[in-house]
């Protein structure tokens, strides 16, 4: 909800991309909290193939449905005539084939006939609280300029984004916590920072989950933190939360339908807010290296459903080895 | 010479965002080189121990090359017809490396940027100079390919090609990429490999249109141009099969006309 721009792998919505496909433009409404709910429930639902079989998927689109009718409240979807104008073909309950184009979905209450219960205080409120924390000293070789982030109009991809450190080898993630050091190359910060491009830069940090691969997806979702262990108390590991990752969509992605390549996935995860947190607590004064942990995130039982309870402790999730080829930092 | 001010500031703001117009740059110069040698091989037709390269652009009509000293051998020959496929190569083929240029640059440590494109370059161009090597060797031995007959064979070789269900999962390679390291040797390295890793699938789509290109009989820049619309109309369409298939009418289509004009 934090995200104030729509086009961008970083971004509400995702990156341009073919329409039906599981490849590196994944948003953030896509991966946290839809590709991250499909893996955490698992089963059917971890499965791309199958997951409409579980009834709780059509609940959980109507959830991503009603969290960008929320968005939409306060930002501005995209105006390009090839998204506006993308069909989908769909069957009707009476097993006909319909093809309905986005701008036709778009007004839930005028053109398909429902809304939310939801006031529109609480939009308020809820989106406030999403905004962020101010920006405050960055840990890197420059000095930062403390403005309110403000609701942008949707710009297109993104923001320029430009490498200042990358994981020299790949990590296994097998189910326990793992973490990994990026160093931050001086030189590269150094350069974009006082370089030409210095003036554009929005002050924004990003972390890259590149070629994440896995034979299926192991219906464990991993929780990303930075600069922290993972025997850290809850608050601490909340302070240093840069996403979540979820594999949902891996093996659509090794053997893909169409014209689409067979690829690993990749997500992108903001940081601004978790570097700025640390710059005001005074964490990470060298900023040379980030590590990053991988937790993996564990499900807890409502303490009156104790069956579920002893489906959580039964099932075994982590026999499926994840690899993250490359973990990097970028700045825009 | 070093630039100064807010002209150049803007120039290095745009090379950030956009690091592949070096690349872009490189191909110009390349057309520039090979449409020169063109026109002055019109004019003044030369020698070549090569059949298969007596109508492209030789290297000795392009600007600043003093060829004068022709030596018969197979070594020489094939030396002779390597630089210009070379520049051939890079003005056909640099359009569709163009995405791949453009990653390397992106991902790469600002101040290595352009040492690892180039490297990416070299890593795209080897393999096809590679090809070139042998495939001008073997027309060399074998010159009568080289003929309206022997283009009309090779183009309609190449629609047929264009949609078999091989060719397409070798398009579809063309768009892979891969995590390069950011430091050291390994860097370096990485990026070389990349641009290996870009080339060799890009040999498996275009190696029938490249053999037509060299075969033909008449205006190779004509049929260089219209090959490489082809490729990069290919590679850039949103939906790749279909532009196959287009691409494979179109090649049908030249494949006829050579096929009369064979007859002629």
């Amino acid at each position: 909800m934090a995200c104030t721009s729509f086009t961008g792998t970083s971004e509400f919505g995702g990156g341009v991309a073919s329409p039906a496909q599981f490849n590196a433009q994944t948003g953030q409404l896509e991966q946290t909290p839809h590709n991250v709910v499909h893996s955490a429930i698992g089963g059917l639902m971890g499965n791309v193939l199958a997951a409409a079989l579980d009834p709780i998927f059509w609940l959980h689109h109507a959830n991503i449905d009603r969290i960008w009718w929320e968005w939409e409240h306060h930002h501005a979807n995209p105006a390009d005539p090839s998204w506006v104008n993308q069909s989908f073909t769909f069957y009707d309950l009476g097993c006909h084939r319909v093809s309905l184009h986005s701008r036709d979905v778009l007004d839930t209450e005028r053109q398909l006939d429902y809304t939310y219960d939801t006031s529109s205080r609480d939009i308020d409120e809820r989106w406030q609280l999403a905004v962020g924390v101010p920006h405050v000293k960055w840990p890197f070789p420059w000095s930062a300029h403390p403005e309110e982030p403000r609701p942008l109009p949707d710009r297109g991809p993104g923001p320029q984004r430009y490498l200042v450190g990358a994981s020299e080898h790949p990590i296994r993630l097998v189910g326990e916590p793992s973490s990994i050091t990026v160093p931050i190359d001086e030189r590269a910060a150094q350069a974009i920072a006082t370089g030409p491009a210095a003036a554009e830069l929005q002050r924004r940090a990003f972390i890259d989950l590149d070629g994440i691969d896995a034979e299926r997806n192991p219906d464990v979702v991993y929780g990303v933190y930075v600069n922290t262990s993972s025997d850290a108390p809850a608050g601490e590991l909340e302070s240093h939360h840069a996403g979540s990752l979820s594999l949902f969509g891996v093996e659509r992605a090794r053997n893909p339908l169409g014209d689409e390549p067979p690829h690993a996935l990749h997500t992108t995860l903001e940081i601004t807010a978790v570097l700025d947190r640390m710059a005001a607590d005074g964490e990470w004064e060298d900023g040379h290296a980030l590590d990053v942990l991988f937790k993996p995130v564990t499900l807890e039982a409502p303490q009156d459903a104790p069956e579920l309870a002893e489906a959580l402790m039964t099932t075994d999730h982590g026999d499926t080895p994840i690899t993250i080829a490359q973990v990097s930092v970028w700045l825009a | 010479m070093t630039m100064h001010g807010p002209e150049s500031g803007r120039i290095r703001s745009v090379l950030l965002a956009r690091p592949e117009i070096t690349g872009v740059a490189v191909i110009v110069l390349a057309w520039i080189a090979v449409l020169g040698s063109s026109a002055a091989t019109r004019v003044a037709p030369q020698p070549t121990a090569m059949p298969a390269m007596a109508n492209m652009p030789s290297m000795a009509s392009m600007p600043g090359m003093d060829m004068s000293a022709h030596d018969a051998s197979l070594s020489s020959a094939i030396s002779s017809g390597v630089l210009p496929w070379l520049v051939m190569t890079v003005a056909m083929m640099g359009p569709a490396a163009l995405a791949g240029l453009r990653y390397t640059g992106l991902h790469s440590l600002v101040w290595r940027r352009q040492r690892a494109m180039a490297e990416f370059g070299a890593g795209y161009v080897v393999l096809w100079v590679a090809f070139g090597t042998l495939m001008l060797g073997v027309l060399d031995v074998y010159p009568e390919v080289v003929s309206w007959l022997g283009l009309s064979g090779l183009l309609a070789a190449a629609a047929a090609w264009n949609v078999t269900p091989q060719r397409r999962k070798v398009l579809q390679a063309c768009h892979r990429a891969r995590p390069l390291p950011p430091h050291g040797w390994r860097a370096e390295w990485g990026a070389f490999a990349f641009g290996l890793s870009q080339s060799l699938p890009c040999i498996g789509t275009c190696w029938c249109l490249m053999l037509a290109m060299v075969v033909a009989p008449r205006d190779p820049v004509i049929w260089m141009g219209v090959f490489s619309g082809v490729i990069v109309c290919e590679r850039r369409a949103k939906k790749p099969e279909r532009a196959s298939r287009l691409s494979s009418l179109v090649l049908a289509v030249a494949a006829f006309g050579s096929l009369v004009m064979a007859a002629l």
